[in-house]
């Protein structure tokens, strides 16, 4: 990401430069803290809000990276990084009628863009719009005729519909291009496999297999397909079975998260109904299944906060921050569980970096002041309950709070 | 040889259309419901309902019986739509004889299937429900019985077929179960946890939904009482687990003289049962290259038929699948297994389709089986893809490949409709197949084959020590240097009955010059030539008992 290219305003440059400086020190989670500040300072900071977003992608954590470029488009729409990577994590959760809009301003605005054509194409080529999957494979490469995804993409598109004269000479030259890229040969091998040339189709699927497509169960059923065509029973049923194996494994996979997805649902209605043990055990099922969830983890770590089982709620907020360090609201909830298990130095320590990821929340301020009253530190107490007061006017609590602190 | 050529030829160039709505005309008019027609909240709302052309009167005429469901806000007592059956009056119409027959039944109807169960020599009926199916037997006198086995439980039952899977002479059933459904716990679109398809807020399923399990019933009939044993789990019906089972066909895909079961399932792998002899099957579809798309992908498998569409004698499949997908034609490799022939054979051209009823038809009775297929949408609102769909008549060049006539082939053809059955027959048996089709909270459509062109022979057969209705008998026709062959067969297309004579289109000759029947059990019976242009009934061991010439 080109992190260096643009401007910041200049109130907000301080927060921005931190980011960046932690960035390419490559402490991501003190970047990202600066670029949430700088974000706070600036909503409107689309560099920040894509810094962010490329250190949730780096870290695995689509969801929030996605969140990120959506805000991102909504300043501005026509950003060509933000469409470029939002479409690209739509396109790898399969959400290709979710690419499709972004893809279609992307071409428009970068119209010279090979991998805009060849994006849009594949979009198309997914659902079923064979004509213009067709048209922008071309497109893209007239901009560049050595543009691997490109030759392969059409190359496969032609072979599906059978136009395997135009469809081979494209395959073949992608493979060359990319010798040690597997999705050449597999396209390459499918395809051959499809006009019955089963010696070279098994050759280059064997390859596929060896560069990187071994976890591939595509790979595995077209090499079953070139053994069968090669009459050769024995390694076509061994094909079939890896091909199962990988299959069953993707399916188990997909089963934990919906699994996952209908305990949490079950969970939520215990909530509802106040059977807080019941929805965390629904949880902790749901944590089994869904392990890399952050959200789910801050739930846990809220109920058990609710039943007062305060180190296991530290353990899954902790887990939850550790997944997500620029959540406020995780760091602030961590706050909550040591400030009750009177572990008041980590408290204040979570506390304060809660209120610097958000620094417009009042309950985060004044569950600072207490813990910093506790620790007997008045001034900075009052500090932190005037503050919060001024976020949050209107709770009495706080102003409770403060007024005690001025007047102990 | 030249002649043949040349004949041949004619055939393929006829303008149409060759085929012409006569539905309403021949009497056809009532309504066949499914669900809403703007709305469907729920899957069970989408299936639609199978038709059947059978004789259940041995009167040598196709009859028509269709199915309907419901709405699920019902209809006032006493106006509930219910099962047709409509008897062939022989000139081109059909009386509705529902009532009398004992068959005008309400309730959630879905699919029906067709055979002899007590070898009286009359047709009876499976009618698949969601609730509990209905077997009905034909007393022989203009009605039926319900003799459904008390343990049929209730289910949500889709596709149906006799076979006779242990040669022991008495027709087994098969019958495949779709989804486990329970209405109050599936979402609807407007509630708050709508499903969605490419955006759009669509009813539930079926994945996320419990699927069904597909059930053998053994056939344990003795002297004329009817009973049906459940043997899923023993026969091994039940191993592969619950599944999204539709349409069900039976063939013998491996030739080695026992009849295998091949499940089109919904989002899931299809399935083959393959026949181990000893009353037991053993799942084998992807080992036989059917269970899924060409690059290894589940597809949404609708409906089924089978022939042998390049001439070498072995069956071969057709699939429809969901829209966005491509139909599947599997070409049998002559090894237990089959080979990916969609693209190559020109069925790659559409992905708009939702394809369900599938049929081999050879049309233009040119010898090589043409395909036949009926459309429709399951989400009625969505911007994305028509709801009602034309149909798609593909025809079967010889050499592997098949073109869409559809256009040539007329307005009935090309009408759109939300289409889901679909029955070949010939219904006034001028030796040209027509074709019933159910489209969804629509009357039906009766397609009549006009087109002149080709000869053919119609062939009856009629078991004796075998089951009566002569299903998984196979006939193979020697005409000049070509073998046509056809298997009789309960079930298949999308939850419908087909005739079960054999036509076969036999091009510019005017004789079969040999025909070899292989009844099930594998006893073999040559008969000697047969002219073309007749229904010929030929009886396990009696050689040919009756013809009948083709009305002009």
């Amino acid at each position: 990401m080109a992190l260096a290219l643009f401007q910041v305003a200049p109130e907000c440059g301080k927060s921005f430069a931190a980011g960046l400086e932690q960035y390419h020190n490559k402490d991501f989670r003190q970047a990202l803290i600066a670029f949430r500040a700088a974000v706070q300072c600036d909503p409107t900071l689309v560099q920040a809000h894509l810094a962010i977003a490329d250190i949730y992608a780096e870290r695995g954590n689509g969801g929030e990276a996605l969140a990120a470029l959506l805000q991102a488009l909504q300043i501005d729409p026509k950003n060509v990084l933000a469409l470029r990577a939002a479409s690209n994590l739509y396109l790898d959760s399969g959400l290709h009628i979710k690419a499709l809009p972004l893809l279609e301003v992307l071409v428009t605005a970068t119209p010279n863009s090979p991998d805009a054509h060849a994006d849009l194409a594949a979009v198309y080529a997914a659902g079923g719009n064979r004509e213009g999957a067709e048209k922008e494979f071309r497109r893209a490469l007239e901009l560049q005729p050595d543009y691997f995804p490109a030759l392969a993409g059409l190359g496969n598109l032609l072979a599906r519909a059978g136009e395997d004269a135009t469809a081979l000479p494209l395959l073949r030259k992608a493979t060359q291009l990319q010798p040690k890229a597997y999705q050449g040969h597999f396209l390459l091998g499918s395809a051959l496999n499809r006009l019955g040339q089963f010696p070279e189709a098994q050759t280059e699927l064997e390859l596929a297999s060896r560069l990187g497509g071994e976890s591939e169960p595509q790979v595995f059923y077209q090499l079953a397909r070139a053994w069968g065509g090669l009459g050769k029973a024995t390694e076509r049923r061994a094909a079939l079975a890896r091909f199962s194996e990988l299959t069953k494994k993707e399916k188990d996979s997909a089963e934990l998260q919906r699994k996952a997805a209908a305990l949490i649902d079950e969970a939520r209605g215990f909530l509802e109904a106040g059977e807080l043990a019941k929805a965390a055990e629904r949880l902790e099922l749901a944590r089994e299944a869904s392990p890399g969830d952050a959200t789910l983890l801050f739930r846990l770590a809220g109920l058990n906060f609710d039943m007062q089982h305060y180190d296991v709620a530290r353990e899954y907020a902790s887990a939850a921050i550790s997944i997500s360090p620029s959540t406020w609201l995780y760091h602030y909830l961590l706050g909550l569980i040591e400030k009750s298990s009177n572990r008041l130095g980590d408290a204040k320590a979570s506390l304060e970096i809660a209120a610097k990821l958000q620094p417009t929340e009042g309950p985060v301020f004044n569950a600072l002041g207490e813990v910093l009253i506790a620790q007997g530190e008045l001034q900075a107490a009052v500090a932190a309950f005037d503050k919060a007061v001024r976020l949050s006017p209107t709770e009495t609590l706080f102003r409770q709070n403060l007024d005690a602190a001025r007047h102990p | 040889m030249r002649v043949f050529v040349l004949l041949a030829l004619t055939a393929s160039a006829a303008t149409g259309p060759y085929f012409v709505e006569e539905g309403l005309k021949a009497g056809l008019k009532d309504i066949f419901f499914c669900g809403d027609d703007q709305q469907k909240n729920y899957i069970v709302e989408t299936l639609g309902t199978g038709v059947a052309l059978v004789d259940f009167d041995n009167d040598g005429l196709l009859d028509v019986f269709a199915v309907t469901a419901s709405r699920l806000e019902g209809f006032p007592a006493g106006t509930e739509p219910v099962n047709h059956l409509y008897r062939n009056k022989g000139n081109r119409t059909f009386e509705d004889v529902s009532r009398k027959a004992g068959v005008a039944r309400s309730g959630w109807g879905q699919g029906v299937c067709a055979g002899d169960i007590d070898n009286d020599g009359f047709t009876d009926l499976y009618v698949s429900y969601w609730g509990s199916d209905v077997m009905y037997r034909n007393r022989g006198d203009g009605t039926f019985e319900d003799v459904t086995p008390p343990s049929i439980g209730s289910r949500w039952g889709t596709g149906c077929a006799f076979l006779d899977y242990d040669h022991d002479g008495r027709l087994d059933l098969v019958v495949a179960n779709y989804v486990d459904f329970d209405l109050k716990n599936t979402p609807r679109p407007d509630g708050p946890k709508p499903c969605q398809w490419k955006n759009e807020k669509v009813m539930c399923g079926p994945q996320g939904l419990k699927p069904g399990l597909n059930r053998l019933w053994h056939n344990e009939s003795v002297s004329g009482k009817i009973r049906f044993a459940d043997v899923s789990k023993q026969a091994g019906i039940e191993k592969p687990g619950p599944h999204y089972g539709l349409s069900v066909t039976t063939l013998d895909y491996d030739r080695d003289g026992w009849p295998d079961i091949y499940v089109a399932v919904d989002s899931q792998a299809s399935l083959v049962y393959h026949n181990k002899h000893d009353g037991t099957f053993e799942e084998t579809a992807l080992e036989a290259g059917i269970a899924l798309s060409e690059d290894g992908r589940e597809q949404a498998g609708m409906g089924t038929a089978v022939a042998d569409y390049d001439g070498d004698g072995w069956p071969d499949l057709v699939k429809t699948n969901f829209i966005d997908d491509l139909p599947n034609l599997y070409r049998n490799n002559r090894d237990g297994s089959f080979s990916e022939a969609t693209v190559k054979a020109g069925l790659g051209k559409y992905t708009q389709f939702l394809g369900w009823g599938a049929g081999f038809v050879d049309y233009d009775n040119d010898g090589w089986p043409d395909i036949f297929m009926v459309n429709g949408h399951v989400y009625p609102g969505v911007k994305t893809g028509e709801y009602r769909q034309r149909r798609i008549l593909y025809r079967n060049g010889g050499a592997g490949n098949f073109s869409d006539v559809s256009p040539d082939a007329g307005a009935a053809v090309m009408q759109k409709t939300s289409a889901r059955g679909l029955a070949v027959g010939d219904y006034d048996n001028d030796g040209r197949p027509d074709l019933l089709i159910s489209n969804m909270n629509e009357r039906l459509s009766l397609l009549h084959n006009t087109l002149a062109a080709g000869k053919s022979v119609t062939l009856k057969l009629v078991g004796h020590q075998t089951n009566r209705s002569a299903i998984g008998a196979v006939a193979t026709l020697t005409v000049g240097k070509r073998t046509l062959s056809g298997e009789v067969r309960s079930g298949s297309t999308f939850m419908s009955q087909s005739d079960f004579r054999l036509q076969f289109g036999l091009g510019g000759a005017d004789q079969a010059e040999a025909v070899r029947i292989q009844w099930p059990g594998g006893k073999i019976e040559n008969i000697g030539a047969l002219p073309a242009g007749q229904v010929v009934t030929i009886e396990e061991g009696r050689g040919v008992t009756a013809k009948a010439a083709y009305t002009k």
